[in-house]
């Protein structure tokens, strides 16, 4: 993702926790305290973390059903521009515009663009590929693909203060409390 | 007794015999007393069979969809429900064959060439035999499997799971050859000329899809009341709503192939259907299956917050149920050559629908109340709870 400048120095505050389940609580906690740009690192899918999180993203749903839409029109268009305009053939005294037999390729461009819109989509939106990301800065980040819990408010919320955040993270029995710097280049 | 009340069920089975009588007292006197019997039949037994469907399935899958539930499929698919649905096809098969089915009519179907060498297996004989032999299977699938999860429930005893499954994997194979059979002696035999491999998968899936959405219509209802209220969660009527979105998809791919494939062919034995179809008032109900059935359901269980409520999932339930309706309709009337659309829709069928569904209610009430209406041979759907 692209940040305007000029930039907070500091990307956000982590803190780090040894069992899923106080991580699902502080991410419930930081919700329920108001703050939006949370997010949370875990080894392996935690049950009901985006709940908890209350995370809705609802553009790429979007754009694969607009997508979809679109990829069933324009297949319907090709085919009768194909079989009514550009080689028109009488195919078994049939009518030029035969649309029941559009229908199968209808289907497979409205699954083909839906399909490939996800794809790309989910990657766009992510802002990926990207090789590199602040909170890999954060202290013991690779254990978060380890055994270790890890949840972020980041700096472009509202709600956040530096003294404020870290007295209402370290108020959740995280392990430890730090500063994760933004990456210079960005800054 | 406790998930008796819950379904508030307690005077059901008399009120079913009630509406059964009323059914068949509309039935037999307004004219069409052989023609509203088979709609009907076929509509209730279809159901009954789309719900035995989903308890093989349940048995092979375990998943946690099908386990929420179960306990409604069993009751709907219960022995003595099968039993009642064979009961009521004894009329059907004795002083009602002639007057239903053109093939079993020797004068009216005489010098016919296409049914006579159809005979060997549109037949009065082989229809009661091969029927006895559905009926056999169906009782002796429903028996096994629901006597074994409530012996479960009671003994905790898992290898009853896989013995379940032993039994349920083959039986899922051998459903679908033996509904193949039944769907075309019953209901596609019904214009003897036409044929359409499609046909009884077709009828099934339809069948399946209103089963499910009967059963989640009765979990949604009764979602705020013990002991669905400890189940029913954003995640149940999610995973429902896929399956029913699922199957209203399969019904759609296979009702499309159907016709597709015999409009592309052209061909003068299987183009009456639908030419029987397609005039005279029949295309506008074509038109409601093709956009009630399908598209309705299927942009309104594709949002994701349909599927979140129970609340919202009731009533795309009741739609569906509406629809499959009228789509069987569709499928058995405008062979009985009534007329166009309007001069078909007739009293005796509303009849058949009620009376039917009495006959239903009255296997369904009984049965529903003789195990808990969620097992409590597999805690997976309490478990879901805790990590929610």
């Amino acid at each position: 993702m692209i940040h305007a400048a000029p930039k907070n120095p500091v990307f956000g505050l982590v803190a780090e926790f040894s069992h899923p389940d106080d991580l699902l609580h502080a991410a419930e906690q930081a919700t329920k305290a108001g703050y939006k740009k949370v997010e949370a690192y875990s080894p392996f899918p935690v049950h009901g973390l985006t709940e908890a999180l209350d995370w809705h993203e609802s553009t790429v749903p979007w754009m694969i059903f607009l997508a979809g839409i679109a990829g069933g029109l324009g297949g319907f268009a090709l085919e009768t521009w194909v079989a009514v305009q550009a080689y028109p053939h009488n195919i078994g005294g049939r009518p030029l515009f035969s649309w029941p037999s559009f229908i199968p390729v209808i289907f497979e461009c409205t699954v083909l663009l839906a399909g490939v819109t996800a794809v790309i989509g989910t990657l766009a939106i992510n802002g990926l590929p990207r090789p590199h990301h602040p909170i890999f800065g954060a202290k013991n980040f690779d254990r978060a693909s380890q055994d270790k819990f890890f949840l972020c408010i980041e700096s472009s919320d509202e709600k956040f203060d530096v003294s404020e955040t870290t007295k209402f993270l370290e108020g959740l029995d995280a392990d430890s409390v730090s500063s994760v710097r933004n990456d210079e280049d960005d800054l | 007794m406790e998930n008796a009340n819950t379904l508030r069920l307690d005077k059901a089975a008399p009120l079913g015999g009630l509406l059964a009588i009323i059914g068949g007292v509309i039935m037999a006197t307004t004219g069409t007393l052989w023609q509203s019997y088979i709609y009907g039949w076929l509509f209730m037994a279809g159901l009954t069979l789309g719900a035995l469907g989903i308890v093989i399935l349940h048995n092979v899958i375990r998943a946690t969809w099908s386990l929420s539930i179960l306990r409604l499929a069993e009751a709907a698919a219960s022995p003595l429900s099968l039993f009642l649905m064979f009961l009521s096809w004894i009329p059907i098969a004795t002083v009602g064959l002639k007057e239903i089915y053109l093939w079993a009519d020797p004068v009216r179907s005489a010098g016919d060439h296409v049914l006579h060498n159809k005979a060997f297996f549109l037949n009065p004989s082989m229809f009661i035999g091969c029927s006895i032999a559905y009926f056999a299977f169906f009782i002796f699938m429903s028996n096994t499997l629901r006597k074994s999860t409530i012996r479960q429930d009671q003994n905790k005893d898992v290898t009853e799971s896989q013995k379940r499954a032993n039994i349920a994997s083959p039986g899922l194979l051998a459903f679908a050859v033996v509904v193949t059979f039944a769907a075309t002696h019953w209901a596609m035999s019904l214009e003897p000329h036409w044929f359409s491999t499609v046909y009884p998968l077709l009828s099934l899936i339809g069948q399946v899809n209103c089963a499910v959405a009967i059963a989640t219509l009765i979990l949604c209802v009764n979602a705020n009341r013990e002991p669905y209220k400890g189940i029913v969660n954003a995640k149940l009527t999610k995973d429902l709503g896929n399956i029913l979105f699922a199957t209203t998809m399969v019904w759609a791919y296979l009702t499309l192939s159907q016709f597709l494939i015999i409009w592309s062919g052209n061909l003068p034995e299987e183009v009456p259907y639908y030419r029987l179809r397609a005039e005279l008032g029949w295309q506008f109900l074509g038109w409601i299956l093709i956009w009630g059935r399908f598209f309705v359901p299927f942009f309104a269980l594709l949002a994701p917050k349909t599927k979140r409520y129970a609340n919202t999932m009731k009533w795309v339930c009741i739609w569906i149920i509406l629809m499959h309706i009228l789509d069987v309709f569709w499928l058995v009337v405008p062979g009985f050559e009534r007329g166009g659309l309007f001069q078909s829709i007739r009293l005796g069928d509303v009849g058949a629908l009620i009376g039917f569904f009495g006959l239903f209610l009255v296997g369904f009430s009984t049965e529903v109340k003789k195990a808990a209406l969620v097992p409590t041979h597999d805690n997976r759907l309490r478990e879901n709870l805790d990590h929610a």
